[in-house]
């Protein structure tokens, strides 16, 4: 399973003309650090279930309207339509998009991360006000070796999705590390 | 304060019992109904006076090195001490019959408690109340005299027993003049030494209070519940009452709905404005080195001490109705323990001068500071504020077009546009070394006073349009009860959201 996966999406997921280039500069110094390629593929993997979740709809439509009602079929192609330009959308274009603008940076006394796919958003968040880390994956990251990791402090939480897990692990520890130390100097 | 515990979770019972019952006196006479009602009251007495007598007497706590000890339970036991470090808050509340008693009732809060309170004496001595709050609370070298010989009952002192103690500190005083008499009056406090003095105080004027109640905008929700009243009393009104004000007043039928409906907001007015000037009476906010101490209440009094680490962002509200006369009201971002009947707000004062507001911080809080001059929103942000505030009316106005007097709709545009022009105006950031500040509007105005280190977490956003515009949005995130909160000005220069960003981070 994995393998074929591997292989495949490999083709299905270059878009004519390749990646886009629209750089940003919200504030300058922007964060170095970029998400593990392999988001591409568990974001497209979990468009594609999406979609086919969606596409039950118009399939029931498709399936269940000739025998009990007298309704157009057009309908159910028009939603099926819009379903594969959605998963088109979702699993496809917007996984560029986002790994594209995603950037992080650990610095010895605040985190620096950059996202977005329309709004890009450069969040800051100062050591000291971490109050703990979690890593987390679910079962398509788990698939591909990913993990999220999740900074929280006293009022909001961010994530960093997508990274290999080994890394997600090692900034864990890097983090909660660097959090206690500035914890004493307060 | 057992018998009245006692009657009030009777009555609780007994309510709803007694409406159904007066409501229908179809299914057998009233005397017979009065009767049950009676026969199910003293029943009811008869379980509830012990049991309350027994939670009384198994509710005990002790106080002794640092620690507050709590037993309590009649068939399950509990017992928990509460360390007078994890200690964030200790309130103190007076209702009408514990001021008649010489009682009050003391809750203590703890860091991440969730919204119960971790303690709650229903019933003690003013005296005691304040001998408990001055242990947990007072300076830290307090806590290592000896174990103090606490162990008393708490909840339920007779009230005897209450007048001897209250009689200790003031002349013992009875009935309704104690009403007024025994306000919480902080400097009645017995073991409070001269550390306890205010170094800075504020007391409500009457009138302030006059027009803190009628400029609050509670007779909005007032005026919708008194209308339903209304509407359920009028087949009630007798026809001649209607005839005579056709008649006399009013010629038309418009004129008369017009006057009711002027005279039921004028009323629901009225009472929101008493009702305001009665839980906000004597509102005073007193300043003790690092504790900001806020009491109000005429029937119910309240007192809340507010230790300044705590206090994570000072906001100016400016609600529509004040602004008109120049004033605000001050409110506190508090880290934990906000009380949930306040909608985790803490009010720190009703209303105020706006003009007066610089002086009185650097009276009452002078670690914030009120900007004089804000960097305000870049030109080219208004058409962006005008958009948004016009676009989901556009939604609505466009396809009105297509039916009959749709164009009726057309000059609502007139007010939205006026919004978002307002909005933009008010729209600024300020930053000195210490402090940013956030000036924004969305109905009311609002100015954020965030500390350099309150501020959790701060962010820049941009939209495409934002983008080619060279504007930003900023974003600041503070600690307040029950979860976080976030300020943003939308639109600022993208120079200034630099600025901000440099001032924030510890990367220099």
């Amino acid at each position: 399973m994995r393998q074929l996966l591997q292989g495949l999406p490999k083709t299905a997921l270059i878009i004519p003309g390749g990646e886009v280039d629209m750089e940003v500069n919200m504030i300058e110094a922007e964060p170095k650090e970029r998400l593990d390629r392999r988001a591409l593929k568990a974001w497209f993997f979990s468009g594609l279930i999406w979609g086919f979740i969606l596409m039950i709809f118009p399939v029931l439509y498709l399936t269940a309207a000739p025998l009990f009602w007298d309704l157009p079929a057009v309908y159910g192609w028009l939603a099926a339509g819009l379903v594969v330009l959605y998963t088109l959308w979702d699993a496809v274009i917007v996984p560029r998009i986002k790994l594209h603008f995603w950037r992080y940076e650990i610095r010895d006394d605040e985190i620096d991360i950059r996202h977005g796919v329309f709004i890009i958003r450069r969040t800051l968040i100062p050591m000291i006000r971490v109050q703990h880390v979690d890593t987390e994956h679910g079962p398509i990251m788990r698939l591909f070796g990913l993990a999220t990791l999740r900074i929280s402090t006293a009022a909001s939480e961010h994530r960093i999705p997508a990274l290999s897990r080994e890394r997600a692990a090692e900034l864990r520890g890097e983090i909660s590390a660097l959090a206690r130390v500035s914890d004493e100097d307060v | 304060m057992i018998p009245l515990a006692s009657l009030k979770s009777l009555l609780i019972f007994l309510a709803p019992m007694a409406l159904v019952f007066l409501q229908n006196p179809g299914n057998g006479n009233l005397s017979r109904n009065l009767l049950i009602l009676a026969g199910s009251a003293v029943a009811l007495l008869v379980v509830i006076l012990p049991l309350q007598v027994l939670s009384w007497a198994f509710y005990t706590y002790r106080y002794e090195a640092g620690y507050l000890h709590i037993k309590s339970g009649v068939i399950f036991k509990k017992e928990r001490s509460i360390k007078r470090e994890r200690v964030q808050t200790v309130n103190i509340r007076r209702g009408i019959f514990q001021r008649l008693l010489g009682l009050a009732s003391l809750q203590v809060e703890t860091a991440g408690g969730g919204s119960e309170s971790e303690l709650s004496l229903t019933a003690v001595t003013l005296g005691e109340a304040y001998n408990i709050k001055e242990s947990l609370e007072g300076p830290a070298a307090e806590t290592d005299r000896a174990p103090e010989e606490n162990a008393e009952k708490a909840a339920g002192e007779s009230a005897a027993e209450g007048a001897v103690r209250e009689g200790k500190e003031a002349a013992p005083r009875a009935g309704l003049k104690a009403l007024i008499d025994t306000a919480l009056k902080p400097g009645e406090q017995t073991g409070a030494g001269e550390d306890n003095q205010a170094e800075a105080a504020y007391r409500i004027t009457i009138p302030e209070l006059f027009i803190a109640g009628a400029t609050s905008g509670g007779f909005f929700v007032l005026f919708s519940v008194i209308g339903l009243i209304f509407s359920q009393a009028l087949p009630f009104i007798p026809d001649a009452f209607w005839e005579h004000l056709l008649d006399r007043v009013t010629s038309t039928a418009a004129g008369t709905v017009v006057l009711v409906v002027l005279v039921l907001l004028f009323l629901s007015w009225l009472i929101s404005s008493l009702a305001f000037m009665v839980q906000y009476a004597n509102f005073t906010l007193q300043r003790r080195q690092d504790r900001l101490q806020v009491t109000w209440g005429l029937i119910e009094q309240k007192q809340l001490t507010l230790n300044l680490n705590r206090l994570q962002a000072l906001v100016v509200h400016e609600g529509l109705l004040r602004q008109p006369f120049g004033r605000c009201a001050l409110v506190a971002e508090v880290a934990g323990g906000g009380s949930r009947e306040q909608n985790y707000v803490t009010l720190l004062f009703p209303l105020l001068r706006t003009d007066e507001l610089t002086h009185f911080l650097a009276r009452i809080l002078p670690e914030y500071r009120l900007p004089d001059t804000f960097v305000p929103l870049p030109g080219r942000a208004l058409r962006r504020y005008m958009f948004r505030a016009a676009a989901p009316l556009l939604l609505i106005i466009v396809p009105l077009q297509w039916i009959p007097y749709g164009w009726l709709s057309i000059p609502l545009l007139i007010p939205a546009l006026f919004w978002g022009y307002s909005r933009y105006r008010a729209g600024a950031t300020f930053l000195d070394d210490r402090q940013m500040t956030m000036k924004f509007r969305f109905v009311n105005r609002f100015r954020v006073l965030m500390l350099r280190n309150c501020i959790q977490a701060f962010q820049v956003s941009a939209s495409p349009f934002q983008r080619w515009r060279g504007l930003r949005t900023a974003r600041a995130w503070v600690l307040s009860s029950p979860s976080g909160k976030a300020f943003q000005v939308a639109d600022i220069d993208i120079e200034e959201a630099r600025h901000l960003w440099d001032w924030y981070s510890r990367q220099k």
